[in-house]
């Protein structure tokens, strides 16, 4: 198990290297530096010659990358182009309410997505399957912001039930959790369909082997077989799906705060993007990469954990 | 409880987009308190249908005609509900493969627990005393450490332990043992065997032995059905079957025993041909194909039962003379 | 039981067709296959079927809500919506189609050289397709943006980018899996080059999967182009895009709500129609791939 997890966390960090690089690879090839880039064609060569500097752009490209990684260490992910504020404060300002928003989208859809599941499962070949089966090929088909949109227009605009913009008041929770609600159905709503498909489908593999005619000839409820027996097989494979969707999330996070302006991670690299506010950019990709890498390791130890299988390959 | 098992005249057909399979046609057998029952034949003979349908297992697509009599009841005609009640409780089934016959994610003692689920009036401290009673009893020792470890950890001769005494903590009257022993290597086959013969002494329920395994047959049952092709072909007396097989079928098999062989063969004796399809059966005896006895009446007719004495039947034209 | 499959196995084939024209009578796949057909026509014929010119600015007729003149009504600018949400469709297949197409190719070579190429190779290549495929996509497209600027060009790279992995991956797999197979050994061992080996050879028995996989992430690309032009970095404006229409109408979403209900519902029928065939094909092609994740 040790030896797992330090190989995972190894391949891990060698991701991020790797992104990193690429990056400024990808900036280096690109015609123009990130100056002009960021400044426009019409700054003065002083503005342009002080922000080269401000970003270290003067080093070689080997230094520079050098000079990343180690003050990325030390927690210092370079400077905002225009408000010169450390990239590290932003992004932690951010990070909670995108945090906050995906951790609730990925709870709703496992409460949602699980149960239905497994009801497709013990209904199987019945109506109520074959309807759960075509909502969620819909639900997962369906662009997320398109939902965020659409709900914005019903629910905050026309019957002004939810507010349509921010994160709430800062200390006031009613606000907060009422300024969640629509951002955090918008993501999750696919993720149900998701989920729920792939417990049936792993569900209904699990159910044809012979462990499950051992439980049925002891005439274990079929509630209990679908729940316990074939559950905790199924899930594992759900998990690790999860786990690598969980870009997915990511990305959906990034459209949905666009357009309930929920200030996330989404929200301000957007924002950066749009603004060529390199540092802030590539600051946030850096941090977002590595959270989600450390949580996909972590998904793959939950896995390891849960199925004693694949703990006694791992174990010694 | 304690009662008869009575299957008449049963036929089970499943429903497949090739057609019907007639997977078992007209089936009698009988099986009174305290016998051991034995069903042999060859793969896809119809034993594991059989065993599905008395388990009250069968998949939606099979049809059922006749009756299985167990007691008062007749298990055919019982509703989803009521079949769930009798699985586990009075029928128990010690499945093939015990490899994969436990959930690989939760513990020995998780399972055993939850398989005493009719049990609802003993608590959970109690169940695991009589999981540690049944596990000292099937030869386990250290119970509680085994409750402890998943089926993974377990030699494949040890969890077939676990599955008799899995079968067996849930005190059925008919414990159906679906070929115990044909996924072990021959020391554990030799152990289970004994195990097997030991818990018959103070067992008084009917047991039923499938195996394809002749050796198996004959060291624990009483009376033996020889199934080919869905049906019975002959039965008898243990004795009978092994000393005085009246069924070319029987005999063949019999004669292709390696255990029984005497001497060295140059070549391993076969029966020529292989099983006939069940979805166009033969109009007569469906052995004729195949059968080195063969004569005129056997491709036409359906061989009679010919009763040759108390307990030994047999289904053959080449019978009745 | 074994019986029972035996006995499958040995009836002649003869499901395949009807398979297909089961398919078909789902009514569910049926209305895909409409709606799909529909996108087609629409973004081939756009120049007939638009009433309006996409681009022409009226701007005395801004923000008109439905009427017989202008069936979806007008944006900001006062210009035809229908007409640019037909023009909208063109955009978006044009995109998906060349960018998927990108991917796949560059996928192939990739995943062929993997699969059939030295050791060392196929050890380089897979890291670099697992260390792409475990990023958090959208934030590596994002950095490509900035760095490259949005526009037609920048969007379709990032999703060739960041799609290729997995063709490369479904190929190498299916190139090894065939690699030592009998007919492989045997051209081989007549001194076939191993250019002709790849793609006489071993190409056209490895590209089914990866067309049905291509196939059901043409929506996902559609999704894409949509959402990175509602955030104003794909597509450059004055081009009709569903995603840019998507941004105009949430700018006045109080004032002209028919603007964003106008501008999602083709976007919306497009990728429901798209993923339901896509569902049905691979039930009907290779009933053992795995389904699509949400986006």
């Amino acid at each position: 198990m040790l030896t797992y997890a330090v190989k995972r966390i190894g391949l891990g960090l060698l991701i991020l290297v790797f992104v990193m690089v690429t990056m400024y690879a990808a900036v280096f090839l690109v015609p123009g530096d990130p100056a002009t880039v960021a400044l426009g064609p019409r700054a003065t060569p002083e503005l342009k010659r002080l922000l080269t500097e401000r970003m270290g752009l003067d080093q070689p490209v080997w230094w520079q990358i050098i000079e990343f990684f180690r003050n990325a260490l030390t927690g210092n992910l370079g400077y905002d182009v225009w408000s010169n504020r450390p990239v590290s404060t932003l992004v932690l300002e951010a990070l909670p309410n995108t945090l906050i928003l995906g951790t609730t989208a990925l709870m709703t859809a496992l409460i949602l997505g699980v149960p239905l599941g497994c009801l497709a499962v013990v209904k199987r070949g019945t109506l109520a399957d074959h309807l759960i089966g075509v909502l969620s090929v819909a639900v997962i088909a369906v662009p997320s912001f398109v939902v965020a949109i659409y709900s914005l227009l019903l629910f905050a605009v026309t019957l002004r039930w939810l507010p349509a913009i921010g994160a709430g008041e800062a200390g006031d929770i009613g606000s907060q959790v009422r300024a969640l609600i629509l951002p955090a159905l918008a993501i999750a709503l696919g993720w149900i369909g998701y989920i729920s498909r792939m417990v049936r489908a792993s569900m209904m593999e699990v159910m044809n082997e012979p462990h499950i005619r051992t439980a049925r000839s002891f005439g274990l409820p079929e509630w209990k077989i679908v729940s316990k027996y074939a559950l905790r097989i199924a899930i594992i494979p759900t998990i690790s799906l999860v786990a690598v969707g969980l870009g997915g999330i990511l990305s959906s996070a990034v459209f949905v705060e666009a357009v309930f302006s929920r200030p996330g991670i989404g929200k301000l690299i957007t924002d950066a993007v749009n603004t060529r506010n390199y540092p802030v950019v590539m600051g946030t990709v850096l941090m977002m990469t590595a959270i989600y890498v450390s949580i996909t390791i972590a998904a793959d130890l939950l896995i390891a954990r849960l199925d004693p299988r694949v703990r006694d390959v791992f174990r010694g | 409880m304690t009662a008869s098992l009575t299957v008449e005249n049963l036929s089970v057909r499943y429903r497949t987009p090739h057609g019907s399979v007639h997977a078992l046609r007209h089936v009698n057998m009988e099986a009174r308190p305290g016998e051991v029952i034995g069903i042999v034949g060859e793969s896809g003979c119809g034993k594991s249908t059989l065993v599905t349908a008395l388990a009250n297992l069968l998949p939606a697509n099979a049809s059922v005609d006749g009756s299985i009599r167990y007691g008062a009841l007749d298990l055919t005609g019982l509703d989803e509900r009521h079949r769930r009640a009798l699985r586990g409780d009075e029928i128990a089934l010690v499945g093939q493969d015990p490899m994969t016959a436990f959930n690989p994610v939760l513990t020995i003692g998780d399972q055993l627990i939850d398989f005493q689920h009719h049990r609802k009036d003993i608590g959970r401290a109690d169940k695991k005393n009589r999981i540690a009673d049944m596990l000292a009893k099937v030869g386990i020792s250290d119970a509680d450490r085994r409750m402890a470890n998943y089926p993974h950890e377990l030699s494949g001769g040890m969890r077939q332990r676990v599955a008799i005494a899995a079968a067996l903590l849930t005190d059925p009257g008919l414990l159906i043992a679906d070929e115990p022993t044909t996924a072990l290597d021959v020391t554990m086959e030799a152990q289970i065997i004994h195990l097997l013969r030991e818990l018959r002494r103070e067992y008084n329920g009917v047991i039923i032995v499938v195996s394809h395994h002749l050796g198996v047959i004959a060291e624990l049952c009483d009376r033996v059905y020889v199934m080919y092709a869905g049906e019975v072909v002959e039965s008898g007396d243990v004795d009978a079957i092994f000393h005085d097989a009246r069924h070319p079928y029987t005999r063949a098999l019999l004669a292709c025993d390696p255990a029984r062989f005497h001497e060295r063969l140059e070549r391993l004796p076969t029966i020529p041909g292989s099983l006939p399809s069940l979805t166009q059966l033969p109009v007569g005896c469906v052995y004729a194909p195949r059968c080195a006895d063969c004569f005129e009446p056997c491709p036409v007719h359906p061989p009679p039962v010919v009763r040759l004495s108390a307990d030994h039947a047999v289904s053959c034209h080449g019978a009745r003379a | 039981m074994s019986s029972v499959a035996e006995l499958g196995a040995s009836i002649p084939d003869r499901q395949r067709f009807p398979r297909l024209r089961a398919m078909m009578s789902d009514p569910v796949i049926a209305i895909a296959v409409l709606l799909v057909a529909g996108f087609f026509i629409t973004a081939a014929f756009a120049p007939w079927i638009a009433p309006y010119s996409p681009t022409k600015i009226d701007v005395l007729n801004k923000l008109q809500p439905p009427s017989a003149a202008h069936w979806f009504g007008t944006d900001h600018l006062g210009r035809d919506l229908l007409s640019r949400v037909i023009y909208g469709a063109r955009t978006a297949l044009m995109i998906a189609i060349v960018s998927v197409a990108i991917a796949g190719v560059i996928g192939m070579l990739l995943g062929l050289i993997a699969g059939y190429g030295p050791r060392w190779l196929d050890g380089i290549l897979v890291l670099t397709f697992d260390s792409l495929n475990s990023l958090p996509m959208i934030m590596f497209a994002l950095a490509i943006i900035t760095v490259m600027g949005a526009g037609t060009g920048t969007l379709i790279l990032v999703i060739a980018m960041t799609s290729f992995p997995s063709y490369a991956r479904l190929i190498r797999a299916q190139t090894l899996a065939l690699k030592n197979s009998d007919y492989i050994v045997a051209e081989r061992l007549l001194d076939a080059s191993p250019p002709r080996i790849l793609f006489v050879h071993l190409l056209p028995n490895v590209i089914g999967p990866l067309i049905i996989l291509l196939s059901m992430d043409i929506p996902v690309v559609i999704m894409v182009e949509a959402g990175l032009s509602f955030l104003g970095l794909g597509v450059r404006p004055p081009t009709p895009s569903w995603g840019s229409i998507l941004y105009d109408g949430y700018t006045s979403i109080r004032s002209a709500p028919y603007m964003v209900i106008f501008g999602g519902l083709p976007l919306v029928l497009a990728t429901l129609g798209f993923t339901f065939l896509g569902e049905g094909l691979r039930d009907y092609l290779d009933p053992r791939m795995k389904v699509g994740r949400p986006a």
